[in-house]
């Protein structure tokens, strides 16, 4: 079967509950502040997110699979795709773009001009090491984790260290196959 | 100025003359600091010279000045004695006062060149502005303590602020500078 283009995730949006977008970004920005108060070190904070994101995105991706209706994708590419357009628009309501191929099609970037998690931040002095985004990329992780996938999402730009867009690299590690616990009756 | 002059002002206290007959030299800074000495365009007479914040415990949270630095203290010495005059109205309130709530206050405290003007947002944080402005309307000044007001409230929803302390964020000093300066463009043609 021929594989659908990725449909915009306008559609999937409209149909999904709405929060206040102050309300979120107001939260997970106390989320980043008491994880920095508990915790300490920005490097730690960092990993913190990541595994938070990751603990989300093993979950998120039965609720956007059910929810969005997509098709199986045929290739990394397609996946990169439809994260960016349905994904990023369904669960926080931008779109990001998919840019920057590599030559063998296993890592990409995507690149978002508008986030709604860091509206009002600003870094202080003391953590400017700090990916205050950090749980982006635990989510994508996790979520392609659950598909089959194992990858490896890091930051390149980030608008709140002074970049004018944020970039996230995701590399494709391997496809997992789906493994069966049981062995073939013989 | 000398000094004879300069402690008679201190001794007066409000009476606080700008006289620059120095020629206006218009450099445009961007970033902001707290407490001033910064180059700002200074033309005789009409131009708003300080913007203050001043948190509920009359803890001082913003204080940007746009003109010379030596008058730096004068601006702290008139804000915190517009600080009473606030008080005072709020304690006592007129009869004919206004009832809104966002409670913008008006002229403060007129002195021989300058006039403050306050706002009072209802958490108690209050908003003054100096300026050598003589005739300023009423519609212009609102709109100014509200262009103020929306950004300060950005840069207390910063979950790296620390409410009651001082405001370290660059860009809300930016936003303050670019709202002064339309401010200043808007009246003064």
């Amino acid at each position: 079967m021929a594989p659908l283009p990725p449909r915009s995730g306008d559609a999937v949006f409209a149909n999904v509950e709405h929060v206040n977008a102050e309300l979120f970004s107001l939260t997970y920005g106390a989320i980043v502040r008491q994880l920095l108060t508990d915790l300490e070190e920005v490097d730690e904070v960092n990993k913190q997110l990541d595994q938070m994101g990751y603990n989300i995105g093993i979950r998120l991706i039965d609720e956007f699979l059910a929810k969005s209706n997509v098709s199986r994708c045929a290739d990394f590419r397609e996946t990169a795709d439809v994260i960016a357009k349905v994904g990023f628009k369904m669960f926080l309501g931008v779109t990001a773009s998919v840019a920057n191929w590599d030559t063998e099609g296993t890592s990409c970037s995507l690149i978002l001009e508008d986030n709604p998690l860091v509206d009002f931040v600003e870094l202080p002095d003391t953590c400017q090491g700090l990916y205050y985004c950090n749980i982006l990329s635990g989510v994508i992780r996790g979520a392609l984790e659950m598909v089959s996938m194992k990858t490896e999402v890091t930051w390149v730009r980030d608008m709140l260290h002074g970049d004018d867009v944020y970039e996230l690299r995701v590399k494709l590690l391997k496809q997992v196959p789906e493994e069966y616990p049981y062995k073939d009756d013989d | 100025m000398d000094d004879y002059s300069k402690s008679c002002l201190i001794d007066l206290g409000f009476q606080w003359v700008l006289q620059d007959p120095k020629a206006a030299t218009i450099r445009e800074s961007e970033s902001g600091n707290s407490g001033g000495g910064e180059e700002e365009r200074r033309q005789l007479g009409k131009m708003i010279v300080c913007v203050a914040v001043v948190g509920h415990q009359n803890n001082p949270v913003f204080l940007q000045s746009f003109t010379d630095s030596d008058d730096a203290l004068k601006l702290h010495h008139i804000v915190h004695c517009s600080l009473d005059v606030i008080d005072e109205r709020v304690n006592n309130p007129k009869k004919s006062g206004p009832t809104l709530n966002d409670t913008f206050l008006g002229v403060l405290y007129p002195m021989d060149d300058c006039k403050v003007y306050g706002y009072l947002t209802n958490t108690n944080v209050k908003f003054i502005m100096v300026t050598t402005e003589i005739d300023v309307k009423d519609g212009d000044l609102r709109s100014f303590f509200k262009d103020l007001h929306s950004a300060y409230v950005d840069a207390v929803s910063n979950p790296f602020h620390i409410p009651g302390k001082k405001i370290t964020s660059k860009s809300f000093a930016k936003r303050v500078s670019s709202i002064v300066k339309s401010f200043r463009s808007g009246t003064t043609s």
